[in-house]
């Protein structure tokens, strides 16, 4: 009833839950003490004035009146005193102490084998009772045997009671593991049960992901400690560097447990296999291998390359522990499509961890080599490393020649006139014979409108692919309509572009689309690939980009600038009716050279260069699928896009179209969304479920894409457990590693855990609880009653 | 050898470098690691060369050591108007052309003496300025520098001291022909001719059991490495006279340990590392596997602790050293900036 009445009052939610701590108030109790007595002498008055005036009535009638106009008196006064209902909360608030279970791939390796001193330590902490002789053989093999994982669960299953039980009212237990997600695990502090494991299969460890949803579901609470129990690689993600600092700036101790053997395995490991990329058929195609070993110095061994079955090349290396070593194998690629090489390193017979000997790499051979024309203003140093890695790229050619065309505005201003009359495609027949035109920071002297006009209807009616540079002398600044509305960002053309602050300069941010874009994959695992771009160097200057057009797919973004439109575009492409434009909005991508060379410089170029070369399809109109990136990883997002033609070449136009797939186990359909900005064009993603070769086909057939989802080996490179990296992250928080062979490890944690429950007052709220219908209606009623026994009676 | 004025340079203790720790230590050396330890000491040795330059913006009456300073900054990836030093890339720019002698036509030694030595790493460090800066001055002095090596090519093909044809040797010729590929690099024409003289009197300096001599066949360890990058540079990567070579130029490869290093017997040691260092990058493979390592570990560990590094007493280098250490620091910057692959002259 109270609920109800509190109810009709509109006092709010947070007052009904807590109603057993409400208490009742007025604003200005001398109006109740006065106003009630002179109530109740009123009422005696009236009953005995009316007494008096109407003799001929009942008392009883006398009396019910007199009620009727005390209680409208006394519901006046009341609501004149002002009443509230006041709500005064306390709460306990208790640290977090949360604890993280690595669950990737490689917490499925042995935790051993653990010297003899070691292994007793293991056993104790895993609650195994051991005698003082020699440790059995069957327990010191079980203990060298179980899983990485397994000893985690053992371990803190064993000292539950000291670790959590003990502190179920001291703090908030919080329990999560991870892999390539964060999930959290229901458990009762008080009566503490750890799951069983599920098997470890996560395809990366993003370890600075796991201790960052940590602080984030904190929100803001104190954290007692942050205990993880892992391996300690983390091959995605947030870097351990990076959270570490989130964890000092949120007071939180980070405290490891390395779970396995310190004792280095005996280990041939690939660390990192690239390619050229793409290759045309009949070239010679690289594949760069860097691997590195433990335990085996001087001992020879054969890196091999090998397509399916046929071994392409191999070389023998002699094997040195204290470096990283590498090789590059050479083959010529006499098959066209995608190829994917497999690497491998015979493993020795005696190596702990087999698994990391091989890895697969992806090659694309084309049939065709592709016809480029690059327009250049100043020698700047990323046209002076792009030319001459196109020049080295055997699958791109110039329109006639067997180098790439080039024109650089410094040299041919100083050629006679009719020569630089005659530099760039006079036709739209020579135009369009290149597949992908590449504009640097050029000026309108030498691209003048004539020439821009060609361009574009070149990019629109032929297909020809455009990529552009941008620069700060006049790309594209100085320039008109024509060009600007081919590129798929708004430009601001009142600035040449924005600088940053010397000391802080800007940084790049691959978007989402970005990460499964197929001119962004340096790497062919998405968390290394995620991290290599998160760690390329930061930048001076950008375009002045205002946002990007309803059509355009940003690539990666500036974080550092934004405006009403979010983060600015940094790079981004669009298509223009059937070519592509792609934008590049820094004029320093060599400064991703560093320590790597070509490697990630050109394999973004060259990869671009082909997304929007022209293709023979872009002609034809005749449908097509395509699915990107053309390898990706269980659980990961594949882009479809799908261009329909109906039978006479015409666009089709539908709200949606579906796409069959099929693979391993799997037959569905994927339903395509119409792009509203370009006809025929629809676009959907696919999360593929499991390794395998996947297809899709639309109308039967008609158009057909491959796709192929291969594990992760990234999980398996470095198989030792990474103490060095387990000790940067702790002491930089505060907390330390704490061994699982040290005696009351449980205790080590226990002891450094900081913070007690503290009691909150919440500020108190107040609710009037007279402002309501129930009060007015009370009045009305009893005056009608009032009024009604009147006219009953008799009376005037 | 290059003329370097000032006081020889007594050495001084060197700080170690702080390791890591035994866990760091026992693993092996990631690319990320190495990146960061380069990044570091080249940054110290900025720092220090920063605080030597004089308010003209010049460090040194040479302009061979201005431009290997400017040519340092560059290697770390500052480039003009941008960074942490722009001032010093536009002072030091500036102070080169202004103190240019510019007679002969186009000639970038200093006034009062000079030598092609300082006009080739004055023409290179030009020419890699040039395209990141619009200066229309840099690029109408660089064309004339360009045309200056050009036309002061001897009958053979190469290029001595003086600016003008005659004589030649493989030291002086090898410094003009990084500042051709630099130029060539950025599109400036250089005539074929040139080319093919340059290639034929490098290749006359071989000898035959492996190495280059200063004129003519011969050997030693600067001039073996200077041949080398010579032909690599002018597109002569597989010449048969370079495999030869670089097994040659192992011998020169010693352990680390400052005892070792200062008793390598190399007169021009800096000099030589700058050249050797970029022929084993281009030559690559196991030979390239093998160098880098222990040169970069011996170029860290011998940093001082103001950033500066020390010429080794009783060499030729340090006969000509310069107070200030500008020509050391610089050139061992740009030993350890082959790492970060930024400046286009040292691309494969």
């Amino acid at each position: 009833m109270t609920n109800w009445l509190l109810r009709q009052a509109n006092v709010g939610e947070v007052f009904l839950e807590h109603r057993g701590e409400l208490t009742y108030h007025v604003q200005n109790p001398l109006v109740l003490y006065i106003g009630l007595p002179v109530v109740a002498l009123l009422g005696l008055g009236v009953f005995v004035l009316q007494r008096r005036n109407l003799k001929s009535s009942p008392v009883s009638l006398i009396a019910a009146l007199t009620a009727c106009r005390v209680f409208i008196l006394a519901l006046l006064v009341l609501v004149l005193s002002g009443p509230f209902v006041k709500l005064e909360t306390a709460r306990e608030n208790r640290p977090v102490f949360a604890i993280v279970f690595d669950r990737s791939q490689s917490m499925d390796l042995n935790a051993g084998p653990f010297p003899d001193h070691e292994a007793r330590g293991i056993a104790q902490a895993t609650g195994l009772h051991v005698s003082d002789g020699p440790l059995d053989p069957e327990v010191r093999k079980a203990i060298n045997q179980q899983t990485r994982g397994r000893l985690a669960h053992a371990a803190v299953t064993a000292k539950k009671d000291e670790l959590i039980a003990a502190h179920a009212k001291r703090f908030d237990l919080k329990a999560y593991t991870f892999a390539r997600d964060v999930t959290p695990i229901g458990v009762d502090a008080a009566n503490f049960t750890l799951p069983e494991p599920t098997p470890p299969g996560g395809p990366s460890s993003r370890l600075g992901d796991a201790i960052q949803h940590v602080l984030k579901e904190a929100a803001g609470r104190p954290i007692a400690g942050i205990v993880v129990f892992t391996d300690g690689e983390s091959t995605g993600g947030l870097t351990l560097g990076e959270v570490a600092q989130n964890c000092v700036a949120a007071n939180a101790k980070v405290f490891a447990v390395p779970t396995g053997a310190a004792a280095k395995a005996r280990d041939v490991s690939i660390i990192d296999v690239s390619t050229s990329g793409q290759v045309t058929l009949g070239d010679t195609a690289r594949v760069g291998v860097v691997f590195e070993s433990q335990g085996y110095d001087g001992k020879p061994v054969r890196v091999i390359v090998r397509d399916g079955e046929k071994v392409l090349d191999t070389k023998e290396i002699a094997l040195r522990s204290a470096e990283q070593q590498q090789v590059e194998l050479t083959f010529t690629a006499n098959e066209s499509g995608p190829r994917y090489l497999v690497v491998e390193i015979p493993p020795f017979a005696d190596e702990d961890h087999k698994s990391n000997n091989t890895d697969v790499a992806l090659l694309r051979v084309s049939d065709e080599k592709i016809k480029v024309l690059y327009v250049e203003g100043l020698p700047r140093w990323d046209f002076r490393f792009l030319k001459n890695a196109m020049r080295r790229d055997a699958g791109l050619t110039g329109r006639e020649g067997k180098l790439i065309d080039i024109v650089v505005e410094t040299e041919w201003r100083r050629q006679p006139e009719t020569a630089r009359a005659k530099a760039l495609p006079q036709t739209i027949e020579e135009l369009s014979a290149y597949h992908t035109v590449i504009l640097g920071d050029v000026s309108p002297k030498l691209l003048t409108p004539a020439f821009l006009q060609l361009l574009e209807q070149a990019v629109r009616e032929k297909g020809v692919g455009l990529v552009v540079q941008v620069g700060p002398q006049a790309m594209p600044y100085e320039f008109d309509k024509t060009l600007l509305d081919l590129l798929p960002v708004q430009i601001d053309r009142k600035a040449a572009g924005i600088y940053a602050p010397a000391a802080k300069p800007f940084t790049l941010e691959l978007t989402p689309d970005g990460v499964i874009h197929e001119a962004m994959q340096l790497y062919d695992d998405s968390g290394r690939n995620q991290a290599a771009w998160a760690q390329m160097l930061p930048y001076q200057w950008c375009v002045g980009a205002v946002r990007p057009n309803p059509a355009a797919t940003v690539l990666v973004a500036n974080p550092n600038v934004t405006n009403n439109y979010g983060k600015l575009p940094l790079i981004a492409w669009q298509p223009a009716g059937k070519g592509r434009v792609m934008l590049v909005g820094t004029d320093s991508t060599w400064l991703w050279r560093q320590n790597v060379a070509d490697r990630f410089f050109y394999k973004f170029w060259g990869q671009s260069i082909r997304f929007v070369a022209r293709t023979e399809d872009a002609g034809k109109k005749k449908s097509w699928i395509e699915v990107k990136p053309v390898r990706v990883q269980p659980g990961e997002e594949a882009l479809v896009e799908l261009r329909a033609y109906n039978q006479g070449g015409a666009p089709v136009e539908q709200p949606s179209l579906p796409v069959e797939i099929t693979g391993p186990g799997t037959r569905t359909s994927l339903v395509l969304d119409a792009d509203p900005n370009t006809k025929g064009r629809y676009l959907g993603r696919y999360r593929v479920p499991a390794v395998g070769d996947f297809r899709f086909q639309y109308a039967s057939g008609s158009a057909e894409a491959r796709l192929r989802v291969l594990a992760a080996p990234e999980e398996m490179r470095y198989p030792n457990v990474n103490r060095a990296a387990l000790q940067t992250l702790a002491t930089s928080t505060g907390g330390k590693v704490v061994e699982l062979t040290e005696a009351d490890w449980q205790q080590k944690i226990v002891s450094e855990l900081k913070g007690e429950p503290k009691i909150t007052k919440r500020p108190p709220s107040e609710a009037t609880i007279w402002d309501n219908w129930m009060v007015l209606a009370m009045l009305v009623i009893v005056y009608a009653l009032d009024v009604g026994m009147r006219r009953l009676g008799g009376l005037s | 050898m290059l003329v370097l004025a000032g006081q020889p340079i007594s050495t001084t203790a060197q700080p170690k470098l702080p390791t890591t720790g035994p866990l760091d230590a026992a693993s092996p050396q990631t690319e990320l690691k190495v990146v960061q330890q380069v990044n570091a000491s080249i940054d110290r040795g900025l720092v220090y060369m920063a605080s030597k330059q004089k308010k003209d913006g010049g460090w040194h009456a040479n302009n061979a050591i201005n431009s290997l300073a400017v040519l340092a900054y560059m290697g770390r990836g500052h480039t003009p108007g941008r960074g942490r030093y722009p001032d010093v890339l536009e002072k030091g720019k500036k102070f080169i052309l202004a103190n240019a002698q510019d007679n002969p036509k186009g000639y970038m030694a200093q006034f009062g003496g000079g030598s092609m030595y300082e006009h080739g790493l004055t023409t290179l460090a030009l020419a890699e300025m040039y395209g990141m800066d619009p200066d229309p001055e840099l690029e109408a002095r660089l064309r004339a520098a360009i045309e200056l090596i050009e036309r002061t090519q001897s009958t053979l093909g190469g290029w001595r001291y003086g600016p003008s044809p005659g004589d030649q040797d493989l030291s002086v010729t090898v410094m003009q022909i990084v500042a051709l590929r630099a130029a060539n690099n950025a599109e400036i024409p250089v005539k074929q001719t040139v080319i093919d003289k340059a290639i034929a009197y490098v290749k006359s300096c071989n000898y035959p059991a492996g190495g280059y001599g200063y004129q003519g066949a011969g050997q030693g360890g600067p001039t073996s490495a200077a041949g080398v990058l010579s032909l690599q540079l002018l597109g002569k990567p597989d010449d048969p006279g370079i495999p030869k070579t670089m097994e040659y130029l192992k011998t020169f490869l010693r352990p680390t340990t400052k005892e070792q290093w200062e008793s390598s017997g190399l007169s021009y040691f800096f000099y030589f590392h700058y050249y050797a260092i970029q022929c084993h990058y281009q030559f690559g493979g196991a030979h390239w596997n093998e160098w880098h390592p222990k040169i970069r570990d011996a170029f860290l560990s011998r940093q001082n602790a103001d950033g500066s590094w020390d010429v080794i007493p009783g060499t030729g280098e340090a006969a000509h050293a310069d107070p200030n250490k500008i020509y050391s620091t610089a050139m061992a910057c740009l030993v350890l900036d082959i790492y970060l692959h930024f400046l286009p002259a040292y691309q494969r």
